[in-house]
């Protein structure tokens, strides 16, 4: 199983590279839920630095597009040196019929959020001869076995980070500032969070980009307590940055590259960062109605 | 010519939506389904809605549209087969592996389900290879951008015109699962979205007024001549859990307004249109994403609901022509010196003042009182069968 990351400054490249075997980087022209955007020629040259340290290097592509976002799509992609490229993260089946086009499916990783939930839905690109795919986060560790077991390319999970449960293309920051009159300085905003009424204890953060907008789990997924199962079910496994920072990622990253749960620093970066983490959907089924 | 697509959540319905107009409906079965709660379609009563449907030339679709667990899949295959075998006219499906198996175990006519949030032109092309016959397009498209899509792709074009939104991408939320733990790709959407949230900003909560997700109710009453025009196949409504009122009114409007577009080239005035749809609407209604990125506008923030301008009291059950007697089922309280608004199922309005009824034994009542009740009136004209009977306001 190799571990990857975002990164939020590509100085850092090189402090992480000791614990990973690749980076996962995006522009928010394309991407969406990007730690940072970096610009074109910033991923170019992420995408040479990958290659020095001998690391992968993912572009992480996962809005859903329409034509014209497909375009945007073709032309962004063209600019990079996608031969060096280890994988395209896609969400939209428009960019995987682009990249085949292309003769890159083999470097597609297919990334439909919720999407791919038992062993048949999450092989069925195998005809397109795509290089992965990432699994539900909803669902368990058991279901994970069962997909793993038949899987017929790279499976791809969360491991770790805030994940994301919502994604509208709707503007819904800005339109709730204008509902009240007020001046939007919260595009693209870390630092905002989403209270429900009976659950005042998890603050779950939302973010507006250029893709919309997303609200993520309050607590953060954490795999550490499942990493030795998970190591003979998955191949990619992804620790995701987002309203952190790569000193968290230069914190956390020796406990997933050594196995190691050590609890004094859980619990000091538990502090340090206000969070709260927990294990997600690992022994958790959620409720089929149908069933009762 | 453009297919009106309306949602039944049972036989009831089924047959109210194809009797005021609409070409094809689209039901659950009790397997595979989104919309648990409304799925009880068991498969004689599909059966009984194919008969029904197909005996009036009109359609019936199934949707087999959840995303499926590993031990969801058991059955499917001999579920497919009994579709096919009830002769139903397509299925609407998300996930590939049902999907998959319909082509190879059936017959049946494949329709994208919205779950699979299509839009765009390529993403539409990778579906018909694989088979899919007709695409149900993500909601989050504009006019302009459905008329450029519909036109450079040959598969079928389906596109929501009324109904509750999702305020995400349809199929990629899990906020139910993660607040509820019930899984909303597997019909139980608790609509976390909805409920009320602080919205908090460097630790201090902005504003009084809670934060929502919850998106204002698709009305595309003033889009439609520009949906024919691009050249969608079907126009569809949502709403299986809806009631016949409901059904009724929205298919009935949309019916008349397609018919005198199709007929005249032009829709004047769609005052009498919004009026009609106001009578069963239950929540506010904006257009969605059809006229560009919704804004306030297209937005609840204090999950404020509508009164229907109408209130449905009464059903048609039966007519006689010698007699002049209609029987009634009671669906609200009502009583003489009324004047009852009826809608038929053509379209049309008729009116009268109710000065005298019985119950169901003959016996002179001044106000039926009681849900269900059979109600014996003689109106002074005739009424049809699923007739709707509304307190005029």
């Amino acid at each position: 199983m190799r571990l990857l990351t975002t990164l939020h400054d590509m100085t850092m490249m090189d402090k992480l590279a000791p614990y990973v075997g690749g980076f996962v980087v995006g522009n928010k022209a394309t991407g969406t839920r990007l730690t940072v955007s970096f610009s074109l020629d910033d991923l170019n040259s992420i995408i040479k630095e990958a290659e020095t340290l001998e690391k992968e290097v993912y572009l992480q592509a996962n809005q859903l597009y329409t034509d014209q976002g497909l375009d945007r799509f073709r032309h962004d992609m063209q600019q990079l040196d996608l031969a060096r490229v280890t994988g395209v993260i896609v969400t939209d089946l428009g960019a995987v019929r682009v990249l085949k086009s292309w003769g890159h499916a083999g470097k597609v990783v297919y990334h439909p959020d919720t999407l791919l939930t038992n062993s048949h839905d999450f092989n069925f690109l195998n005809r397109e001869g795509i290089l992965g795919a990432f699994v539900a986060k909803e669902i368990t560790l058991a279901d994970i076995k069962t997909i793993a077991a038949s899987r017929q390319y790279q499976l791809f999970m969360h491991g770790h980070g805030h994940l994301s449960m919502f994604y509208t293309k709707r503007q819904l920051v800005e339109t709730y500032m204008r509902v009240h009159g007020e001046d939007h300085p919260y595009h693209d905003a870390r630092n905002l969070r989403l209270i429900e009424e009976t659950r005042l204890d998890d603050a779950m953060p939302i973010l507006e980009d250029e893709a919309g907008t997303h609200v993520f789990r309050a607590h953060v997924l954490s795999s550490l307590d499942v990493l030795r199962a998970l190591e003979n079910m998955v191949d990619y496994l992804l620790i995701d940055t987002i309203f952190k920072d790569d000193d968290y990622a230069r914190a956390v990253l020796p406990l997933y590259h050594e196995k190691k749960k050590d609890d004094a620093i859980i619990n000091t970066l538990q502090q340090t960062y206000d969070e709260t983490w927990d294990d997600g959907f690992f022994h958790q089924k959620t409720i089929y109605l149908n069933k009762g | 010519m453009v297919e009106l697509l309306a949602p039944a959540g049972d036989l009831e319905k089924l047959k109210i939506a194809l009797l005021y107009g609409a070409d094809a409906v689209y039901v659950g079965g009790q397997s595979f389904s989104l919309r648990a709660r409304a799925s009880n379609f068991s498969l004689d009563d599909i059966k009984e809605g194919v008969r029904f449907a197909h005996d009036l030339g009109k359609k019936v679709y199934v949707t087999t549209n959840i995303i499926p667990h590993e031990e969801d899949l058991d059955g499917l295959v001999p579920y497919l087969q009994a579709l096919q075998a009830c002769e139903v006219d397509g299925l609407i499906a998300a996930s590939p592996y049902i999907i998959d198996q319909a082509m190879n175990h059936t017959r049946l006519e494949i329709h994208l389900s919205t779950q699979q949030s299509v839009t765009n032109g390529d993403t539409v092309r990778f579906w018909q290879d694989r088979g899919v016959r007709r695409i149900v397009l993500a909601r989050e498209l504009d006019k302009q951008q459905i008329h450029a899509l519909a036109q450079a792709v040959d598969a079928d074009i389906e596109v929501f015109i009324h109904g509750g939104m999702c305020m995400s991408y349809s199929g990629r939320c899990s906020l139910s699962d993660n607040l509820t733990d019930r899984d909303a790709n597997r019909g139980g959407c608790a609509h976390s979205c909805r409920w009320h949230y602080a919205f908090v900003a460097n630790g201090e909560t902005l504003f009084d007024t809670p934060f929502s997700m919850s998106a204002k109710d698709l009305a595309a009453l003033h889009q439609i001549p520009d949906l024919i025009d691009a050249g969608v196949t079907a126009l569809k409504i949502e709403g299986r859990m809806k009631s016949i009122h409901y059904i009724a009114t929205v298919v009935s409007t949309y019916r008349r307004l397609i018919d005198q577009y199709l007929e005249t080239g032009a829709i004047d005035d769609f005052t009498p249109y919004v009026t009609e749809l106001q009578k069963a609407e239950n929540r506010l209604t904006a257009e969605g994403w059809l006229e560009g990125v919704p804004g306030i506008e297209g937005q609840l923030f204090n999950m404020r609901s509508e009164q229907p301008t109408g209130t449905f009291i009464g059903l048609v059950r039966s007519f006689d022509a010698a007699t002049g007697e209609a029987i009634i089922e009671q669906r609200n309280h009502f009583v003489l010196g009324e004047e009852i608004e009826v809608l038929e199922p053509n379209g049309a309005h008729k009116y009268f003042v109710l000065d005298a009824m019985e119950d169901e034994d003959g016996v002179a009542i001044e106000a039926a009182r009681h849900a269900q009740q059979i109600v014996r009136m003689r109106p002074p004209f005739p009424l049809s069968p699923y007739a709707l009977l509304r307190r005029r306001t």
